[in-house]
């Protein structure tokens, strides 16, 4: 039997203060979708629950939509309002 | 040389990394730590950034402006704790004259600001400390 798939979650800035974690591994399954993956951790993490409905998100280093699929191994990013500069 | 760095920019290096016999015109962009923000007194600002996700980005917006025009671009960025008048973002472009020099360096850093993940928080001179968020308080510059 395989272990479950997997995809890492990173949090940053503020958004990690308001989870209290910075990076969650999270199970992935067939469909699973960016959203799907925020609301699990909405689910998993009550600090989460703050997070807006529709933050930047980012798969794997690269710019990404809600509506992207989250794959195996893959790193889903979440990232508050971007402040370089 | 990285984009994302610990240790004190050097506008000077970044000039000298994009200069050449052909590029006459150089155009250097110094961005600092200001003493206020929003009506507030600021002493220090603590940066972080998205590691890997921030070095691809500002190596995507250097190629984009590098095809645009004639130019070379650096660009360095520091992460870490910052006092009032350090700065946190340089930029340079050079070309063969001013006008590719200027657009190409003032693309970088408005692109630059626009979309690489970095954050920033502030501690105010009353003690205080808030993340800063450019979409809620542009508002009240």
């Amino acid at each position: 039997m395989d272990t479950p798939a997997r995809a890492t979650v990173l949090l940053f800035a503020r958004y990690a203060e308001l989870a209290g974690a910075d990076r969650v591994e999270v199970p992935i399954g067939p469909g699973t979708d960016v959203r799907r993956v925020l609301q699990g951790l909405r689910d998993e993490l009550p600090g989460a629950a703050a997070l807006p409905e529709a933050p930047l998100c980012a798969i794997n280093h690269q710019q990404a939509r809600l509506s992207d699929a989250v794959r195996p191994g893959d790193i889903v990013a979440f990232l508050p309002p971007l402040a370089g500069g | 040389m990285g984009f994302l760095s610990e240790h004190p920019l050097d506008v000077g290096a970044l000039a000298a990394a994009v200069a050449g016999p052909g590029r006459g015109g150089t155009c250097t962009f110094l961005g600092a730590v200001r003493d206020h923000h929003a009506g507030r007194g600021v002493v220090e600002l603590e940066y972080s950034a998205y590691g890997p996700m921030a070095e691809a980005t500002i190596g995507a917006i250097v190629a984009e402006a590098e095809r645009r025009w004639p130019v070379r671009v650096a660009a360095a960025h520091r992460l870490g704790r910052l006092a009032v008048g350090d700065a946190a973002v340089a930029v340079a472009a050079a070309g063969a004259h001013r006008e590719e020099a200027f657009a190409a360096c003032r693309f970088v850093i408005e692109e630059l600001k626009r979309r690489v993940p970095i954050w920033k928080r502030e501690r105010f001179a009353d003690g205080t400390e808030a993340w800063v968020d450019p979409t809620a308080v542009e508002a009240s510059r």
